[in-house]
């Protein structure tokens, strides 16, 4: 199947252009050090970094404004960018449907309900991720049995079934607040079901990396076999890869990577399912420079928003509403732009 | 003319008859509605912010007429401590599953207080006497007392709350003297979970008490949410927190060590009484005093504090509080 017309890059360039992006990452990471709502000009950025300061008291907060606070949040930023777009990246090839993505598969809401439900029996941190992990993971299996049930070559069944499976597990963290004690517990899962990354730390960021970088590396490695996977279960497994043990594995990386930025971030939309898109668009489908790209544009497209959303104003304006408000209309336009004939 | 004349004499005439005859009369609410009261009012459910309407209610010794109990997400300590009764009564309403309304019409009120248009639309469809009491503004408090004392014919009681409302801050400000504004510590209120300063009433009682907010900024919005850059960027040199619960939270955070607050130890947790003190409430001279004397203790004392409390909850609630129970609504609600 075709996911979009691939532009006929040439490896060269795409490599060019695969540079840029990365350096443009690089740039917008260092100017993010020096962006935000407490007033640090670059040269005192540069000096705090490079440990050069004069020691004084100013020097101290400049200290923790920038080790404390904003490189850890850009570290979450970036982390949740680029795992949730390689998750829908994974999602759309092995499901062999581009409107897959964390979102519409019901991952999201799954990892939701899973941390929501750790979160009521006052379960330890490391349980809410688990728990986040396997809740998403049943959210996905349960959309793929589904669909896979309805006798249908259609690719917007899956995605309705997805839908079924995220309104079910919305219903249920419903569920988990309402018998949740609404003076103590409700009120953790309110706000953290909410998800911002206001309060990002450094366990935030080392929480978001492990399973994107792992996962991640998992994904890198096998990109030749998953590769195969777009051409179909029977030409998969004649160019001989075992079919099921690869999708098996994918689905597990990916929900890991997903049920790792709710567990930082809450439920951030739409990035799983653009940003993958506009990768395969500019760098075309080789394998290992498109999930490079789709990664380095994640993490840009929501450090960018991020950078957004705490330095415009005093108000700090949600992450996954930002995301929704360029999201929608720009993937809406990209729909229009790549006409319907693909879509069948 | 003379018939026209007539005509409304005619009217008058009857609208006493029928007030003097116990019957039932008609008064203005603050959203300009016509509700049709009896004359003796004596079971009333408040609707919404349930703890905030009581305290308007317990300002005139009227904890016996509520006949609802409190959400249990608005529950506190201290109104059962004011009206013990309210344990026993029926709970009308929850975050979850919103008003009972069947359960209201079946108690059969005398009048139902509100503080918001939609519900107050709804309980009038239904024939309930529902008034609703609006405070935007921080003053807005008088008027609602005004009309809640002609509503209850407590008129003397409500002018009593007035002139002390206004006699209390008249007392703060000659205390207080006037403060250059260089002089005004920089005061931030906040709701340290969400990172939100909840309520606009913050960016009042704070300069009547000598700071300056810093999220003042003549906004039209009740709360403003920001991040935790902008609150270091902010450093405030008092803080104030919602619950116990955030003051450990802000005093085991990292980030927080260079704030000035939290430097000197200047990191408060807003008083619990019949409301958060830091919210709307009938207690909010208490709050000014209060906010006064952490943030010019130099100029304020706490045992000045504490008589003040005393006399206040004595004279308007009815009810006289021991040395402990006084401290415990100054050490705020114990958090989530």
């Amino acid at each position: 199947m075709r996911f979009w017309r691939a532009p006929p890059a040439a490896d060269g360039e795409g490599r060019g252009l695969l540079l840029v992006s990365a350096l443009a990452l690089g740039a917008l990471i260092l100017a993010s050090l020096a962006l935000g709502r407490y007033p640090l000009s670059l040269g005192a950025v540069v000096e705090t970094l490079i440990g050069r300061g004069n020691g004084s008291e100013s020097d101290a907060t400049a200290q923790t404004i920038i080790f404390m606070v904003r490189l850890p949040r850009i570290a979450t930023a970036v982390m949740v960018g680029a795992g949730l777009s390689i998750a829908g990246a994974a999602y759309q090839t092995v499901f062999r449907n581009p409107m897959a993505s964390p979102s519409l598969l019901g991952v999201s809401a799954g990892a939701g309900f899973g941390a929501s439900l750790a979160l009521l029996l006052h379960l330890p941190t490391i349980a809410v991720e688990a728990a986040a992990f396997v809740g998403g993971l049943a959210a996905v299996g349960a959309s793929y049995l589904a669909a896979s049930r309805v006798k249908s070559q259609s690719l917007i069944t899956l995605v309705l079934c997805g839908m079924v499976m995220s309104a079910l597990f919305q219903a249920l963290i419903s569920l988990v607040k309402y018998v949740a004690d609404p003076v103590d517990t409700l009120a953790t899962i309110t706000f953290w079901l909410m998800g911002s990354l206001a309060k990002a730390n450094g366990a935030d960021a080392a929480t978001a990396a492990a399973p994107v970088v792992l996962g991640g590396a998992v994904l890198f490695a096998l990109r030749w076999r998953i590769s195969l996977l777009a051409l179909g279960d029977h030409e998969a497994a004649a160019l001989g890869a075992d079919v099921v043990r690869l999708r098996i594995i994918v689905i597990l990386c990916a929900t890991a990577m997903t049920a790792a930025t709710v567990c930082v971030a809450g439920i951030v939309g739409w990035v799983g399912l653009l940003v993958p898109h506009i990768a395969r668009m500019l760098f075309g489908m080789e394998p290992g420079r498109v999930m490079v790209a789709t990664a380095t544009l994640g993490a840009l497209f929501v450090l960018g928003v991020d950078d957004v959303a705490r330095s415009a104003s005093i108000i700090e304006i949600p992450l996954g509403v930002m995301t929704a408000v360029i999201g929608a209309p720009f993937f809406l336009f990209l729909v229009i732009r790549a006409r319907s004939e693909q879509w069948s | 003319m003379s018939s026209q004349l007539a005509r409304i004499l005619c009217i008058a005439l009857a609208l006493l008859a029928s007030v003097a005859a116990g019957e039932c009369r008609t008064i203005v609410d603050m959203d300009g509605r016509s509700v049709t009261l009896p004359e003796k009012v004596a079971r009333i459910v408040t609707v919404g912010p349930v703890p905030v309407l009581n305290g308007f209610l317990f300002a005139f010794g009227r904890q016996q007429s509520i006949v609802n109990g409190l959400p249990r997400e608005l529950a506190r300590k201290y109104q059962f401590i004011f009206a013990p009764d309210l344990a026993k009564k029926p709970i009308l309403q929850s975050s979850s599953s919103g008003l009972a309304v069947e359960d209201i019409v079946g108690l059969r009120p005398d009048l139902v207080l509100t503080m918001d248009r939609s519900a107050t639309d709804r309980l009038s469809a239904l024939g309930l006497p529902a008034v609703l009491l609006n405070w935007r503004e921080p003053e807005d408090i008088k008027a609602l007392m005004t009309l809640l004392g002609a509503i209850l014919d407590e008129k003397k009681a409500a002018e009593d709350y007035v002139r002390y409302f206004d006699e209390a801050l008249a007392r703060i400000r000659t205390t207080l003297g006037s403060v250059d504004e260089s002089r005004r510590p920089r005061v931030l209120y906040v709701n340290y979970r969400r990172l939100t300063q909840p309520h606009r009433i913050a960016e009042w009682w704070i300069p009547h008490a000598g700071g300056r907010s810093v999220t003042s900024d003549g906004r039209s919005e009740e709360s403003v949410t920001f991040s935790l850059e902008q609150l270091i960027a902010w450093n405030p040199e008092v803080l104030i927190v919602a619950d116990r619960g955030e003051a450990e939270l802000v005093a085991a955070e990292p980030r927080l060590r260079d704030v000035s607050a939290v430097r000197s130890g200047r990191v408060h947790v807003a008083p619990a009484g019949a409301h958060l003190w830091a919210n709307r409430t009938i207690e909010q001279p208490l709050t000014v005093l209060w906010a006064a004397s952490i943030i010019h203790p130099e100029k304020f004392s706490g045992t000045m504090l504490e008589s003040e409390m005393s006399a206040f909850y004595e004279r308007f609630f009815h009810v006289s509080l021991s040395k402990e129970q006084i401290d415990e609504i100054l050490a705020g609600s114990a958090g989530r």
